[in-house]
C-alpha cells in the first residue's frame, strides 16, 4: 500500500510530503526522505486513536511525526500487528449509529430523571439539614422590601385581625416548631387577593383575600397552605434546586459561551416552573391534612381558589401554580 | 519602503485558517463523551475534554497542517478534582462562617494571577503546530496581577471607562507573552481602537434598549402592570407574559453589546499581531456574528440542545475563515529550540490547574 503522508522532524516547521509504504505482512512502515530510507516496526510507533476523519498522527521512536490522512490504512496496520492503541473502542462507539442513538436515549433519560427526581430529593435532604434559625435570616429584609414596593397598610378592623390571628396560631400549633410564626396584614394593591409565606415563618395576608373569602375556614386553609411552604422549606429548596439545574445545564451545553447561557434559559424556566408547581402541591397536601385533622371540609380551600380564578386560561408548563382542576383533585381524594 | 513591499509581494501569500470539522461528526463525539461522562459519574469528563479539544485542533489547519493538543487527561482530571475540592471546602466553610468564606475568596484572588499564568502556560505548551510547541512566558505574573486584579478593581471607580484599556492589556498579555517554538508573537495594537470599539458597541446597545423600552412601555400601558409571584388567577398569568417577553428581549439585547465589542476588539488585536515574518488579519463582521449567534441559539433551543455540536462547529468555521495569515508561503521558519522543557511539563505540580481563561 502506498499512502500520502506528511513528515515533520520535530525540530523545524518544514513539512515534507512522503509516500508511505505500509506493509501489513511485515508489520512495518517505510518511506523515502530525501536520500534517506526510513523504516520502522509498527510496534515501535505511537499511533494516535482515530478521531473522526482527522489525519492520524504517528510518532516515531526518533521523535519525528507523520500525519496520515488515510485512516483505513492505519487501522489495517493496527489490526495486522495487534498494537495496543488506548481508547480505540471510543471511535467504534462514535461510528456505529445504534450506539449514538443509545447514547442520546441514555443522556436524555438521565437528564430527565436527575432534573425530575434526583435534584428535588437531594435538595430536600440538604434543606432539612440546615438549622431552622438559618431560614429566619431570609425573612425580615424581604418584608421591608415588599412594603416599599407593593404593599400599603391594612384596612381591616382590629376585630377581624384578632379573629384571623387566632386561627393562624391554631394552624401554627399543628406545625413543627422552631419558627417565629407571625401573621401580618397588608393591603395588596396591585397584586390583589393573595397570601405569601416568608422562610422565617412570617405569613402575609392581603385585605383583598380576606374580603373575597366567605368563611373563616377558607382563610384558615390558605394559612395552612402557606405554612406548608414554610415547614417544608420551599424557599431554600427552590434556591438549591435552581442552582443545581444551572450547573447541570452548564455541564451539558459546556463550552459554547454566551449562546449556551441563553439557550439554557428556556429549559431552566420550564424546570423551575415544574418545581414551583410541585411545591404548591406539597403545600396543598399540608392544607388538606390540616383540614381533615380539624374536621374542616377541604372544599373550603377549593371554593376560595375557584372564586379567585374568575377567568379561565392556563399557561400550562410555564405556570408556577397547578391549575385549579388539578388542585381540587388533591382535595377530593376520599 | 514602497520598493521593499513590491519586492517581497511576489513571495508573500494569503493563508486563511481552515476549519474542516463537521457538525455530524462532532455530534457523535459529543454525545458519546456525554454518555461516558454520565456513566462514570463525571470522571470521564477529563478524557472527553481532551478528545473534544483534539477534534477542534486537528481540524484547524494552516498551511495544510493541523494543530495538535497534547494534554494528558489525567492532568486535567487532577486539576478538576482540586477545583471541585476547593469549591466544596469553600461551601462548607462559608456555611459555618461567612467571614471565613470571605477570607478564602480573598486568598483565592491573591492566587488568581498565578493561576492565569499557569493555565496559559499549560495550554500553550500542550498545543503545537507542525510539531512545534507553543509556549508562554512564565515571568508574566506581575503583568497578570495588573490586568486581572488591579485594573478591574480600579475600574469599579471609573464607571467602566477603564474597560477598553483592560481589554487592550488582556490581549497584549495573551499575545505578547506567547511564542511558537523560539519565535515570539508581537502585538502593536493602538489603544484608541479599543475605545472606539467600546463606544460603537455601547451606542448599538443604547439604541436597541431605547426602542425596547418604548415598545415595552406602550404595551404595558395597554395591559396593566405586572403582578407578584403568588398571583393565582389566569388573567394575572397572562399579564405576566408581557413583561416576561420584554425581559427576554432585554436578555437578547445585552449579548449584542458583547458580540460587537468582542468582535471589534478581536479584529483590532489580531490585525496588529505578528509572528516572525507573518502578519495576521481578522475580518469578523458584527452583523454576521450576531446572526450566527442568535440562529445558533434558536437551533439549540428548538432541538433541546441536540444541535449544540452543529452550532459550535458553525461558529468555529466562521471564526477560522476570518483569520488570515500573510507571509512567505513555505512556513518553514519556525524552530522548536529548547525541546526538553515541553517534555518535562507533566512533572510540574502546577500543571494540576487546567483553567481556560480568556485570550486567543
Amino acid at each position: 500500500m502506498d499512502r500520502v503522508a506528511y513528515f515533520y522532524d520535530g525540530q523545524g516547521s518544514s513539512r515534507t510530503t512522503v509516500r508511505l509504504k505500509i506493509d501489513c505482512q511485515m508489520r512495518s512502515i517505510k518511506f523515502q526522505l530525501g536520500q534517506e530510507q526510513k523504516w520502522y516496526r509498527a510496534n515501535d510507533l505511537l499511533i494516535s486513536p482515530r478521531l473522526g476523519s482527522t489525519p492520524r498522527r504517528i510518532e516515531t521512536p526518533d521523535g519525528c511525526i507523520l500525519d496520515v490522512p488515510d485512516n483505513e490504512a492505519i487501522d489495517q496496520l493496527i489490526n495486522a500487528s495487534e498494537i495496543q492503541v488506548p481508547g480505540r473502542w471510543i471511535h467504534r462507539l462514535e461510528s456505529k449509529f445504534r450506539y449514538v442513538i443509545l447514547s442520546v436515549v441514555i443522556t436524555v433519560l438521565f437528564v430527565w430523571l436527575l432534573a425530575g427526581y434526583g435534584i428535588p430529593v437531594l435538595a430536600k435532604h440538604v434543606a432539612f439539614m440546615v438549622p431552622v434559625t438559618a431560614n429566619s435570616v431570609l425573612g425580615e429584609d424581604v418584608l421591608v422590601a415588599l412594603d416599599k414596593v407593593i404593599f400599603s397598610e391594612s384596612q381591616l378592623s382590629i376585630n377581624d385581625k384578632q379573629k384571623l390571628t387566632k386561627r393562624f396560631f391554631s394552624v401554627a400549633e399543628s406545625m413543627s416548631d422552631g419558627y417565629k410564626f407571625r401573621l401580618v396584614f397588608r393591603r395588596g394593591g396591585k397584586i390583589g387577593a393573595n397570601a405569601f409565606a416568608l422562610p422565617d415563618g412570617t405569613v402575609i395576608l392581603t385585605d383583598e383575600l380576606v374580603e373575597k373569602a366567605q368563611t373563616l375556614s377558607e382563610v384558615e386553609l390558605v394559612l395552612a397552605h402557606e405554612l406548608g411552604h414554610v415547614v417544608n422549606r420551599h424557599s431554600l429548596r427552590q434556591v438549591l434546586q435552581s442552582s443545581t439545574v444551572a450547573l447541570l445545564i452548564m455541564a451539558i451545553t459546556g463550552d459554547v459561551s454566551s449562546a449556551a447561557a441563553l439557550a439554557g434559559a428556556l429549559p431552566t424556566l420550564l424546570v423551575e416552573s415544574h418545581y414551583s408547581r410541585e411545591f404548591e402541591k406539597e403545600a396543598d397536601r399540608v392544607a388538606y391534612d390540616y383540614a381533615i385533622s380539624r374536621g374542616i371540609s377541604p372544599r373550603h380551600f377549593i371554593n376560595l381558589l375557584d372564586r379567585l380564578s374568575d377567568t379561565d386560561g392556563d399557561l400550562g408548563f410555564l405556570s408556577t401554580h397547578p391549575s385549579v382542576q388539578d388542585r381540587s383533585q388533591i382535595f377530593s381524594v376520599q | 519602503m514602497n520598493s521593499t513591499i513590491s519586492d517581497t509581494r511576489e513571495r508573500l501569500s494569503e493563508m486563511p485558517v481552515e476549519f474542516t470539522g463537521s457538525g455530524g461528526e462532532y455530534f457523535r463525539i459529543w454525545i458519546v463523551n456525554l454518555v461516558l461522562t454520565i456513566l462514570t459519574l463525571g470522571i470521564y469528563s477529563a478524557w472527553a475534554k481532551v478528545r473534544t479539544k483534539r477534534y477542534f485542533y486537528r481540524n484547524t489547519i494552516i498551511g495544510g497542517s493541523p494543530f495538535e493538543y497534547h494534554a494528558r487527561p489525567i492532568q486535567i482530571l487532577k486539576g478538576r478534582a482540586i477545583v471541585v475540592g476547593a469549591y466544596l471546602a469553600y461551601g462548607l466553610v462559608n456555611m459555618v462562617s461567612p467571614i471565613l468564606g470571605g477570607i478564602l475568596i480573598l486568598i483565592f484572588l491573591g492566587f488568581l494571577p498565578w493561576l492565569v499564568v499557569r493555565a496559559s502556560v499549560f495550554n500553550a505548551r500542550n498545543s503545537s503546530w507542525r510539531d512545534i510547541r507553543f509556549n508562554f512566558n512564565t515571568a508574566s505574573k506581575a503583568e497578570a496581577a495588573k490586568v486581572f486584579l488591579l485594573f478591574p478593581f480600579l475600574s469599579i471607580f471609573t464607571l467602566g471607562l477603564l474597560t477598553p484599556y483592560i481589554t487592550y492589556r488582556g490581549w497584549r498579555f495573551a499575545i505578547a507573552n506567547a511564542r511558537l517554538g523560539t519565535t515570539p508573537f508581537k502585538i502593536h495594537a493602538k489603544l484608541g481602537k479599543y475605545y472606539a470599539a467600546f463606544f460603537i458597541s455601547l451606542l448599538m446597545l443604547v439604541g436597541i434598549l431605547v426602542s425596547l423600552f418604548i415598545i415595552g412601555f406602550l404595551t404595558l400601558q395597554r395591559i396593566g402592570l405586572p403582578y407578584g409571584p403568588e398571583s393565582m388567577s389566569a388573567m394575572h398569568m397572562q399579564a405576566m407574559l408581557v413583561p416576561m417577553l420584554v425581559a427576554v428581549f432585554f436578555i437578547l439585547a445585552t449579548p449584542i453589546f458583547f458580540i460587537a465589542y468582542g468582535a471589534l476588539t478581536r479584529n483590532a488585536s489580531l490585525n496588529a499581531t505578528q509572528l516572525g515574518p507573518y502578519q495576521f488579519e481578522s475580518t469578523l463582521r458584527v452583523g454576521i456574528l450576531c446572526w450566527i449567534t442568535f440562529s445558533n441559539l434558536l437551533a439549540i433551543i428548538v432541538s433541546v440542545g441536540l444541535l449544540m455540536p452543529w452550532a459550535r462547529v458553525r461558529m468555529t468555521r466562521y471564526l477560522a475563515a476570518n483569520l488570515i495569515m500573510h507571509g512567505p508561503p513555505d512556513l518553514d521558519t519556525f524552530v522548536q529550540g529548547n525541546r526538553p522543557e515541553a517534555r518535562a511539563l507533566g512533572e510540574e505540580a502546577s500543571d494540576f490547574f487546567d483553567v481556560d481563561i480568556g485570550g486567543v
